[in-house]
């Protein structure tokens, strides 16, 4: 290899770098949105820059949206699919003074999430080729497991004293039986947005950012919208408020969890790492906020170390399919070069985010907060118009509604999280609701 | 609020708080992973490329390995064309262990051509893939830099010399140059068979032109130097229960080969009587007699044939019987596989030069045409005279060809049964117009 190609592999990892961490600080959009349309970019430019470039680039991007993507979901509250977990602890801590330190633990977690990556996934190549050839004939089972264990892990709460034992048991199952919808209605949705998809053909491949922001993010800012809450002065520490084994103990999770995601199609981020931190048995905020900054980056940047993994080149998440339009691993020095990148796009996005969040944390409890919601709500309808027209729209409406009942009924988000995991498991399980549903 | 670092009592609430972690720890943390980064980038700097394999060695335990092989082209490229263009690209090389076909798909094929990596027959592949084991081996290249290319030595050669050479005078997979004029052009499945001064075949494969390597207007537009290899072209094979025999062997003691099957690889006609259907031709200074109930109408004197056939005594005449299934009579011949290289040494242009082998362009009448299987034969009334004008291809007409039709005519001088005749060349720059 020429020196001077490893330069040019470095320096298109800090673009696609600096260039994720930008367009990552956008609320609502979704990493994958805009490298579907670098990919068309770079199908009519193809024959001029060479595929591992571009492949450091993109990778250089989703690292960066791995970390950065912290910072909308924690302070303008618009979160994606894997950060609505966060979501609800770190509103607590923004509220606590402790934006800073919510960022600062997630960010933790996501670079110990990108040590495990580069260090550990290598050594256990082996076992994890073994894994996936057990799990492979599987995953549909294993898809209805996690349906399942969402499903059922959703408990009865209660809200204090009651008129009367029937009006108890009403309160009780109120909570329960809107997750359950929530669920039905998600899952309807993504049946329907993956069989038949209002989105014109041209965007179809921008089809689940409609379902996806109105679930998690626009149903957040009305919430905020419709609430009276402030953002009060926020504390700069420069310490944060953990101890090592918490970190240790989350980090430990948070992998596990993004891997067992990465491994399995429609488990997301936040599922493993909300499994996973039943399974290690969490507790605390602390803990949480790093496993899922762990689990995140995990989830997305480990999926492609996987697709690059000599023994494995499994295939799995947005960025390892689009990438393998036009370039196939085969070499252990790509894969060298795919570490080197993830680890130096880690590295770069660590800072990023510690100071964006430190500018943020300074300034945004000046902005009122119905007005940041506001225009944050604009930014979101404004992107989804654009990539996926006024169908786009209407859809996210539709989402919207549905992600609003679980917020308004005190359910699980998690539920929304249907939209992914139905049509897949049942994809996966070989039945298909479309023709039942009149979309074929 | 501005914190200091090495506080233990929490901020918020004044507990007092041991072991917190300090951000500036963290940030340390993190530039450990530039040591893993660099780490990783000097693995990938000092990597040296995968040992190559001999084919014959590639088998089942090697199925979507990542190898490297080495060795020389032996087929000439094909492709798979679609609605979306040129979505495949194979070729075959041999290593001298075996054989394995190597394959390149879609968005790759434009940056091989890009990089002039579409290989020849005779060049030396340097190749590195997923290989595939199957039915057939293959190698799917998915990087350009895994493909690389010795072009092969080309000799040149005199077209006439090679249009009457024997089997032995050349070997197949000879590299080689010509220099003509290309004088017919007709499309197969398989690419396009041209002729050079009507006297060599020449297969331009379809790679070539779906990739724009070549362009048969500029080809066509004058006197070529084309590179390619040289095929032993024989229109049927030597089926194993027929001797290859010497004529003059055979004729010194005829009744030994009685009634006996055999091939006579090389000989030449040097007497034609098309009433008893007879050919007489020469091998070596020996002549014998084959007799075909096919016919002969289609030999000439002078033409060098391949024979299969049964020896006989026919009322007191040792002869060759062509009569069976088996049997043939076919002329074999040289030809060349061209290359993606050519070059244009004498560039000409439609004028009124009737010589052979000249571009002429005639406007004139038409006094007479019939329709051919692909084309039209032509009786043009221009300038006075009458020409006689063949389109190989209907396509070559713009308009609607009839008795009266004044016509423009494009095309190229050439002879037929000694007589010139005007050629439109199909897929070159020759055409028929019908202007009213």
């Amino acid at each position: 290899m020429m020196l001077t190609y490893l330069l040019m592999c470095i320096l298109f990892v800090l673009l696609g770098t600096l260039v994720g961490s930008a367009l990552s600080m956008l609320p609502g959009l979704h990493v994958y949105n805009v490298i579907g349309f670098f990919l068309l970019f770079y199908f009519t430019m193809g024959l001029v820059l060479d595929p591992m470039l571009m492949v450091l680039m993109l990778i250089g991007m989703l690292v960066s949206y791995a970390f950065v993507f912290t910072i909308p979901s924690i302070y303008f509250s618009a979160p994606d699919d894997s950060t609505m977990f966060v979501l609800m602890p770190s509103q607590r801590y923004l509220k606590e003074k402790k934006g800073h330190e919510a960022v600062v633990l997630i960010a933790t977690g996501a670079l110990i999430g990108v040590m495990a990556i580069t260090i550990f996934v290598p050594i256990f190549m082996g076992v994890l080729g073994v894994v996936w050839d057990l799990a492979i004939s599987n995953i549909h089972w294993i898809i209805g497991a996690v349906i399942a264990f969402m499903l059922l892990s959703e408990f009865p709460k209660d809200f204090g004293r009651h008129k009367n034992p029937l009006h108890g048991l009403k309160e009780a199952w109120k909570t329960i039986l809107a997750g359950y919808l929530t669920f039905f209605l998600a899952g309807l949705l993504g049946v329907i947005t993956f069989s038949k998809t209002l989105i014109p053909a041209g965007h179809a491949f921008q089809s689940l950012m409609a379902p996806l922001i109105g679930l998690f993010a626009t149903s957040s800012i009305i919430l905020n919208l419709i609430s009276k809450y402030e953002i009060p002065e926020q504390n700069m520490p420069k310490s944060v408020d953990v101890r090592p084994r918490e970190i240790v103990h989350g980090s430990v999770a948070g992998s596990v969890g993004g891997l067992f995601a990465a491994f399995i199609p429609a488990v997301t981020a936040g599922v493993g790492g909300y499994m996973s931190s039943h399974a290690f048995a969490q507790q605390g905020d602390k803990s949480f906020l790093v496993s899922m900054g762990a689990s995140r980056v995990v989830y997305y940047v480990g999926a492609i170390a996987l697709f690059f993994l000599p023994t494995l080149h499994l295939r799995r998440g947005a960025l390892a399919m689009g990438i393998n339009l036009f370039f196939t691993p085969e070499t252990v020095q790509q894969f060298y070069l795919v570490d080197a990148g993830i680890a130096l796009a880690g590295v770069i996005s660590f800072f990023v985010v510690i100071y964006a969040s430190k500018f943020l944390a300074r300034y945004i409890p000046k902005v009122n907060p119905k007005t940041l919601n506001i225009v944050v709500l604009v930014i979101l309808i404004i992107l989804v118009y654009l990539m996926t027209s006024w169908q786009g729209l209407i859809i996210m409406s539709i989402a919207t509604a549905i992600g609003l009942v679980p917020v308004l009924f005190n359910s699980r988000r998690s539920h929304c999280l249907a939209v992914i995991l139905v049509p897949i498991w049942l994809n996966m399980a070989g039945i298909s609701l479309a023709p039942l549903l009149g979309l074929w | 609020m501005e914190i200091p670092d090495d506080v233990e009592i929490c901020p918020y609430c004044t507990a007092n708080v041991k072991k917190r972690v300090r951000i500036k720890v963290l940030y340390v943390v993190a530039l450990t992973l530039i040591i893993v980064s660099a780490t990783y980038a000097i693995f990938a700097y000092t990597q040296t490329g995968v040992e190559i394999s001999k084919i014959s060695s590639l088998g089942i335990n090697q199925n979507y390995n990542f190898v490297h092989v080495r060795g020389t082209v032996v087929s000439y490229p094909t492709t798979y064309d679609s609605n979306y263009g040129v979505t495949q690209l194979s070729f075959k090389i041999d290593d001298g262990t075996g054989q394995i076909t190597v394959k390149i798909y879609r968005d790759l094929i434009p940056r091989v051509v890009e990089e002039h990596k579409v290989p020849a027959i005779g060049d030396v592949v340097d190749a590195q893939g997923t290989f595939s084991y199957g039915t057939r081996k293959s190698l799917t290249i998915n990087n350009v830099d895994f493909l690389s290319i010795e072009k092969g030595k080309y000799e040149g050669v005199d077209l006439k010399a090679l249009a009457t050479a024997s089997p032995w005078d050349f070997k197949n997979g000879e590299l080689i140059y010509v220099k003509g004029n290309i004088t017919s052009v007709k499309e197969y499945s398989f690419g396009y068979i041209s002729s050079i001064d009507d006297s060599v075949d020449l297969l331009i494969p379809h790679a070539y032109t779906s990739l724009n390597l070549v362009n048969l207007s500029k080809l066509g537009s004058g006197v070529a130097r084309i590179y390619g290899s040289l095929e032993f072209y024989q229109p049927k094979d030597h089926s194993s229960d027929y001797i290859a025999v010497n004529i003059s062997e055979v004729m010194k003691d005829p009744e030994k080969y009685n009634k006996t099957n055999v091939f006579v690889e090389w000989a030449q006609v040097v007497e034609k009587n098309e009433d008893n259907s007879t050919i007489i031709i020469n091998d070596n200074g020996t002549n014998v007699t084959v007799y075909s109930s096919y016919g002969v109408k289609y030999y000439k004197v002078g033409d060098y044939v391949q024979i299969q056939g049964k020896f006989v005594n026919y009322h007191g005449i040792w002869e060759i019987s062509v009569t069976r299934k088996n049997d043939f009579i076919t002329e074999p011949r040289w030809e060349i596989i061209m290359s993606s290289q050519y070059k244009i040494i004498e560039e000409k242009s439609y004028g009124s030069d009737m010589s052979v082998y000249s571009l002429v362009e005639l406007k004139g009448v038409v006094a007479d045409y019939r329709t051919l299987s692909y084309g039209y034969l032509v009786t043009l009334w221009a300038n006075n005279q009458s020409y006689d004008v063949y389109i190989e291809n209907e396509n070559s007409v713009k308009g609607h060809l009839d008795y009266g039709s004044n016509l423009v005519v494009k095309g190229m001088v050439t002879l037929y049964n000694g007589e010139k005749e005007i050629k439109v060349r199909a897929y070159t720059l020759d055409s028929v117009e019908v202007i009213s």
